[in-house]
């Protein structure tokens, strides 16, 4: 059973089906997107059960699972060798984690779109296809598969904003493209040198006839291989030159004299192509994650999207850009990622402060949280700088953690920006005693998101600190200033949260405009049925962290193992 | 020298490779002889038919004998059948055709004119494409020139300005190639490219003899840039483009900016030093940023594109370095070369542009980005088409856009990386980062299609021919992404 696929390829098969519902007959659209998220949730729910947490991934295929391979573009290209793209699915423990969430939100937010009544067709067709990049992203193992997703998610998130958007759509919804594409352009020019600097070694020794099949390449013929590149003693055109990121990973795979060889002497403007190309990959993802200063075009996103694409961005999209960073720079550039990690976690806390600060001096409710997730995604920087077992854990689990916290989050604003069409903190005071439940599960979420002990965004900050501090004995990547500037994000986050508590819900009942007070009522079930189980995941992992630690740990361990190993 | 016995004995045997050519001269003939006749003049289906069919006739003729016979030196020398350069007689021809069936598709009221000057334009490249010797080449191109001035001629204050502006940069331009030729033959001696290139690559002439050799070379690059319409000959575009009829401004971006690119090839197969490839990376890039800038503030669709095809023309010279630098010791004998999927790409993407530009412009009688507002909600397909084409246009997955890039950048990458100068890498990544000043342009048509609503009340109709069009370019532009390698065996029919 090709589950991946089915999770990729399902949506982009329901999309015609809902071009043929009659008109008029939205519900059934609405119908249909939500029976297909739920079996996307039921199978990433088979694969996490079936997952086995003793597999690593990293170095090789094999490590892998849920593994799908297949050729999809083989050329060849004369005395340059064979150009060799794959469709190569495959999951290892710190992808389980992003599919797992990616089902979760992606069915929370299909729930939420139930308000839209504009163009239904038009909105439903573009989260599917949306639905299906993001999945495509998570499981890719192919550069140019990857990379496709990764361009893919642009344009269906360009017109969700664009067309059902707030005020100031058309303005937000460019600003995103125009960031993002900035990004993946500096990851597309690292893909084209790597695809001509790496080569696929199973290929390369079939094209030369040592083996008659990829499954027949022993062992020896790689070593005789490899001896073989290494004295430059292959044949012009004999190589297989790959996308595949796993193969990526291992330095004997690169051409001597290529520009990404491990021991290449090229300067370019001046520096080792390598650590240029960190920097191009850091940029990329970073802008997409986003650390300060490449955030300005989330705020404006958030603010003008529709509630469920808020929820669909932060739950998932900012998440790929973290996941694009373990996955592509630390694992393919990571003697440079060392060498950048003073930097790397310096970002993580600017980030991790300036969002904090940010997020306290906001008017805006939804703009608060917005930056709230500028501060959040700091931590994924700094952990992963860190190179210990601790800090990597963290930010796999701030991720997954934060993925539903901030959607429970732009949920609940969507709620009040329902009934009242204003987000404004300073409009509303005393709403506990209009609206006791739905005041109940605020104080979950933002609890939740300060990092209370209990809930999970606790485990991945603490995570994260118990890494990063003890990073500076370790191995001497991130100072302790960092982390105790870090920790001062921490009281920050309290302060905005608290404070917005007070402000809006605490105190004697009092809204800006009279006639807002027949609209602010009480949750409804549709809105209990999406924040319910958000607000009891963030518990559930926060009391029985092992439920997710377990499946990343075994990856994440081989991980910090290989990172530290080239340190130098 | 030979008899003339012998001569004509080899025009004659030569003469049997050149079948296409003769071809479509016979058509110019016939269409000129229908052209006076009262009556025979206005009878569209025929002449189209006729026009269209014998385009096709050539084309067949074309894979059929100067593909099979390969790289063959005809006429005394004159002309020389290449691959690359049957391949891109090929696309020249593809172009002719969809440009005729574009006229047949126009509102517009036909006249017989426009037909003979594309076939005659046609009938020029493909001689250029095949042209070896200095005088041939100048020759052909001058026939293309001329015929051309008159094809974007049409009786408006703005068409008049146009085509004069038109007429006078290319006056200069063809003085400017003449005096680079007459440069060439003063210092070698020889109107043939191969002698040409032998005393280049060599160097047997003295110094300042050698100089005025390379800026003769230049020159007659630069006669060929008109036609390209790349930086620095790219100033009579906007103007032309935006005057000219729809489906002529489709050809114009699409057969001769081939051609030239073409004819580029074949000199630097023959005649090429690192100098060029140096100035024409520079040459490319300021095209792609003199294409790319202005086109932001455009209004009007057509001068949009006019641009955007500027820009293109930069990326079909990145592709043109990787294609001709493997005489230059570089080792890098490529086999395939990224600069074949482009120009097909490019193609195919160009006229998808201008369908829809039609499309509108026979709706509403005007190309403004405004035109296009609310048309994607009230037709999705005319709507998808827009975003596919210029998603593939800026060069994004998952379009062929996306991957002729990936190959052309590919092929330069290996350029750069032999040469590992700070001039290769920079061109390198600025022309891709490029890709960002372009989305910001191209959006504007999607976005006006799906966030606008339309203000006037005109009722937008797309005919049936017209859908199968649109939803047929969208079939190639997505499965070239998904299937190159279906594209690639398609065009290595040609050995390339």
């Amino acid at each position: 059973m090709s589950l991946l696929s089915l999770l990729i390829f399902l949506p982009v098969a329901i999309i015609p089906l809902i071009w043929l519902v009659p008109e008029g007959k939205s519900v059934l659209i609405k119908w249909t997107s939500l029976g297909t998220v739920i079996v996307q949730m039921i199978i990433s729910l088979i694969i996490w059960g079936k997952f086995d947490n003793s597999k690593v991934g990293l170095f090789s295929i094999d490590d892998f699972q849920f593994v799908e391979q297949a050729s999809w573009i083989h050329l060849s290209l004369g005395a340059f060798g064979d150009f060799s793209a794959e469709y190569l699915l495959g999951i290892d423990g710190v992808s389980i984690t992003m599919v797992l969430l990616a089902s979760i939100v992606m069915l929370v937010a299909t729930i939420a779109s139930w308000s839209i009544t504009d163009k239904v067709k038009g909105f439903f067709s573009l989260l599917l296809l949306l639905n299906a990049a993001i999945y495509g992203c998570f499981v890719s193992l192919d550069f140019l598969l990857f990379y496709l997703f990764f361009e893919f998610m642009l344009l269906p998130m360009y017109f969700l904003i664009g067309i059902w958007g707030g005020p100031r759509r058309e303005y937000a919804s460019i600003k995103f493209f125009l960031y993002t594409l900035l990004g993946s352009i500096f990851i597309l020019l690292v893909m084209i040198g790597l695809y001509t600097s790496a080569i696929d070694p199973y290929a390369t020794a079939v094209k030369l006839g040592m083996a008659s099949t990829v499954e027949g390449v022993t062992q020896g013929n790689l070593d005789v291989l490899y001896e073989m590149i290494k004295n430059k003693t292959l044949p012009t055109g004999a190589y297989v030159h790959t996308f595949n990121l796993v193969h990526m990973t291992n330095v004997q795979n690169f051409i001597p004299g290529t520009i990404f060889a491990n021991d290449t002497v090229m300067q370019l403007f001046g520096y080792s192509p390598r650590v240029i190309a960190f920097l191009a990959l850091f940029i990329g993802f970073a802008i997409k994650l986003p650390a300060v200063p490449f955030h300005t075009w989330l705020p404006d996103a958030h603010v003008e999207a529709p509630t469920s694409i808020s929820v669909v961005l932060a739950g998932i999209l900012l998440k790929v850009g973290g996941y694009g960073l373990i996955r592509i720079a630390y694992e393919i550039f990571p003697a440079s990622a060392a060498s950048f990690s003073w930097w790397v976690a310096f970002f993580g806390v600017v980030s991790i402060l300036y969002g904090a600060y940010n997020a306290l001096a906001m008017k805006d409710l939804k703009k608060m949280i917005a930056y709230s997730s500028v501060s959040h995604m700091g931590f994924v920087l700094l952990g992963l700088a860190s190179f210990t077992v601790e800090g990597v854990s963290g930010a796999v689990y701030q991720m997954y953690s934060h993925g539903f916290i901030s959607a429970l989050l732009f949920l609940l604003v969507g709620v009040i920006y329902d009934r009242s069409h204003d987000r404004s903190i300073e409009n509303y005071r005393g709403l506990a005693i209009k609206m006791p439940y739905f005041t109940s599960i605020v104080v979950i979420g933002f609890f939740a998101s300060l990092g209370l002990p209990g809930f999970s965004g606790f485990i991945a900050e603490i995570l994260v600190f118990l890494g990063s501090f003890s990073s500076s004995v370790i191995n001497g990547l991130v100072p302790r200033w960092m982390v105790m500037l870090a920790v001062i994000g921490i009281i920050i986050t309290a302060a905005y949260y608290l404070w917005t508590l007070q402000r809006m819900f605490f105190g004697k009942y009092w809204v800006k405009d009279e006639k807002w007070n027949a609209d602010l009522t009480d949750l409804t079930i549709r809105e209990y049925v999406m924040l319910v189980p958000l607000a009891m995941l963030t518990f559930v992992f926060g009391v029985m962290p092992s439920l997710a630690l377990d499946k990343i740990s075994a990856s994440v361990n081989v991980l910090v193992q290989y990172f530290n190993s080239v340190i130098v | 020298m030979m008899d003339l016995k012998t001569a004509l004995l080899q025009t004659l045997q030569s003469s049997g490779f050149f079948m296409p050519e003769m071809i479509l001269g016979v058509l110019v003939l016939f269409l000129v002889v229908l052209a006076s006749i009262r009556g025979a003049s206005e009878k569209k289906v025929m002449i189209v038919s006729l026009s269209s069919l014998t385009l096709v006739l050539a084309a067949l003729n074309l894979i059929d004998q100067q593909v099979a016979i390969g790289p063959y030196r005809l006429f005394s020398g004159l002309v020389e059948l290449t691959t690359y350069g049957v391949y891109f007689k090929l696309i020249v021809y593809l172009s002719a055709f969809l440009t005729v069936l574009m006229i047949a598709n126009s509102a517009e009221k036909f006249t017989i004119e426009p037909l003979i000057f594309i076939v005659s334009i046609t009938f020029g490249l493909s001689f250029l494409l095949s042209s070896v010797n200095l005088l041939l080449t100048y020759v052909s191109l001058e026939l293309v020139s001329l015929t051309s001035y008159a094809l974007v001629y049409r009786s408006t204050a703005k068409s008049t300005e146009a085509s004069l502006k038109y007429l006078l940069f290319g006056a200069v331009s063809s003085a400017i190639m003449l005096y680079g030729m007459s440069l060439i033959y003063g210092t070698v001696g020889s109107l043939d490219y191969s002698a040409v290139g032998l005393v280049v690559g060599q160097g047997g002439v003295e110094h300042t003899n050698y100089v005025l050799l390379l800026i003769g070379l230049v020159c007659l690059a630069l006669g060929l840039l008109f036609k390209v319409g790349a930086f620095p000959m790219h100033l009579w575009i906007p103007d032309v483009y935006e005057s000219a009829s729809t489906p002529i401004v489709a050809f114009f971006a699409s057969a001769p900016k081939i051609g030239g690119i073409g004819a580029l090839l074949l000199l630097f197969d023959q005649v090429n030093v690192l100098f060029f490839i140096q100035i024409f990376s520079l040459v490319a890039l300021l095209s792609i940023f003199a294409g790319n800038l202005p086109a932001l503030w455009q209004k009007n669709v057509k001068r949009m594109l006019a641009y955007s095809s500027i820009a293109h023309s930069g990326f079909l010279l990145i592709g043109l370095q990787g294609a001709s630098i493997a005489g230059l010791g570089s080792g890098l004998q490529v086999e395939f070369h990224g600069i074949y999927i482009y120009a097909i790409i490019y193609v195919v993407m160009n006229f998808s542009a201008f369908l829809c530009v039609q499309i509108i412009e026979k709706n509403t009688g005007e190309v403004n980005l405004d035109s296009f507002a609310g048309v994607g909600r009230t037709i999705p397909l005319l709507g998808v088409c827009v975003v596919v084409t210029m998603v593939s246009l800026i060069g994004l997955p998952p379009t062929g856009g996306f991957m002729a890039k990936l190959f052309v950048f590919t092929e330069y990458w290996t350029i750069a990386n032999w040469m590992n100068s700070w001039l290769f890498w920079s061109v390198l990544i600025l022309g891709l980062l490029n890709a960002v000043i372009a989305l910001f342009y191209y959006i504007k048509m999607p976005y006006w299609a799906f966030f606008k609503s339309s203000l006037k009340n005109t009722k937008i109709i797309v005919s049936s021919t017209d859908k199968i069009l649109l939803a047929l370019t969208i079939v190639v532009l997505v499965g070239t992404f998904i299937k190159i390698d279906w594209l690639v065996d398609l065009i290595s029919i040609f050995n390339v």
